[in-house]
């Protein structure tokens, strides 16, 4: 499940005016508790173990309260990002670190960024647009690949604000 | 650069002239990074050394012999999903300028190659600075081919390869100006309608039947409209398909 699809998600949900919702497939369990502003994503990567999933899941009885979701690890980690911003793309296009393919990345992992910064370039239709980040603080990841295909509004670094 | 009169109410009211330079596009960015920098500066240069065309790509031009240059814009009306009329109004701008000097051979090649009955003889590069969602400044990178005669490929084509005769550099960079602030003002007007009609019209296939090529399959199609995005739309088959940029190319 990509960044951009578990955003969609909780937007989706934040909306619903429901309390707390509990999805679990075969590859994902995510648990989305209002209020508590604790997101628990635990994904398995199905592709790299399929010999773990020729029986069923175990899944948790439908009763288990959201507290219970095995996802020891990744909690912490979890609840460390929600105070990471994201810097998310103004527009459809095609995503590049750098002004061409011998120049430097204008931002990578570590780096200090400022408002106003340019960090990256969204090409479409042969229109280079170089985006300034609207935030300060450092980059902790980069969440496209370089020359890639990004949608609007996909979140394209996380960033730990200063 | 001498003798230069230019009759614009901004583009090329302040002229940076550098006999030898990198890219021009690269020079107005650094500008840019001023605040006090001015709408409509052009940064033009005899020598560009190092040409930036379409990303990775090249633009090649013979020293003294071109006009190669770039011109900021402040198009900081314009939302970002409405880059696409700012293209249009640039692709306008030239080839009305060439227009009047070759006529109707002129054409627009999606999206902003100028060409001349199938040969280039101008390329643009359009590099925005997107703050939140609108386009806060723009350099746009122009090398138009005038003087120069040999092209090291056979699909390039200048001024005097189709006229035979040789020209002053300085009135057609006035001219050209010129054209260029007369579409950018109508696009300041938000006069799109009238921006997309003009620029269809002068759209290589538009509704005309070509062969493209899509995922190395061939295609005849008609060129019907063109999205807000950019994106071409095509009839083929009877059907309406839509393009990006990196979906299709046209096959001579």
């Amino acid at each position: 499940m990509k960044a951009k699809e578990i955003q969609d998600l909780i937007d989706f949900i934040s909306k619903s005016g429901l309390d707390e919702v509990n999805i679990e497939t075969e590859s994902f369990k995510l648990s989305v508790k209002k209020n508590s502003r604790i997101v628990v994503a635990n994904e398995t990567l199905v592709s790299q173990t399929p010999a773990i999933f020729t029986t069923p899941v175990n899944t948790p009885s439908l009763s288990t309260p959201v507290v219970d979701t095995p996802a020891t690890p990744a909690t912490p980690k979890a609840s460390d990002e929600s105070k990471y911003l994201t810097i998310k793309s103004p527009m459809i296009g095609t995503f590049y670190r750098a002004a061409g393919p011998d120049s430097p990345p204008f931002a990578t992992v570590g780096d200090e960024v400022k408002a106003g910064q340019v960090v990256c370039i969204i090409e479409a239709m042969k229109l280079f647009n170089e985006i300034e980040s609207e935030i300060s603080g450092k980059i902790v990841k980069i969440l496209v690949e370089n020359a890639s295909p990004v949608e609007y509004d996909q979140p394209l670094f996380l960033v730990e604000p200063n | 650069m001498q003798n230069l009169i230019i009759d614009t109410l901004f583009i090329g009211q302040k002229i940076i002239y550098l006999p030898t330079c990198q890219s021009t596009n690269t020079y107005a960015l650094d500008l840019l990074a001023d605040d006090s920098v001015l709408e409509g500066t052009t940064v033009i240069t005899s020598h560009q050394t190092a040409g930036r065309g379409q990303r990775g790509n090249t633009w090649e031009a013979e020293p003294d012999q071109n006009l190669t240059f770039s011109t900021i814009l402040m198009p900081n009306f314009l939302p970002i999903v409405e880059n696409f009329y700012l293209n249009m109004a640039v692709a306008l701008g030239i080839q009305q300028f060439l227009e009047n000097y070759l006529g109707s051979g002129v054409k627009i090649k999606w999206p902003n190659d100028i060409l001349y009955n199938r040969q280039k003889i101008c390329g643009v590069l359009i590099e925005n600075i997107i703050r939140k969602t609108i386009i806060e400044k723009s350099v746009v990178g122009i090398g138009v081919n005038i003087n120069q005669t040999r092209f090291g490929v056979d699909t390039a084509t200048s001024l005097k390869n189709i006229m035979g005769r040789d020209f002053h550099l300085e009135p057609l960079l006035a001219q050209l100006l010129k054209s260029l602030e007369e579409q950018y003002l109508i696009l300041r007007q938000k006069d799109h309608k009238q921006l997309k009609i003009n620029y269809l019209h002068k759209l290589i296939g538009y509704q005309e039947s070509l062969t493209y090529q899509v995922n190395d399959q061939y295609y005849e199609g008609k060129i019907m409209d063109i999205e807000t995005s950019g994106k071409l739309k095509l009839e083929i088959n009877n059907e309406i398909r839509s393009f990006d940029f990196k979906e299709i190319s046209f096959v001579y």
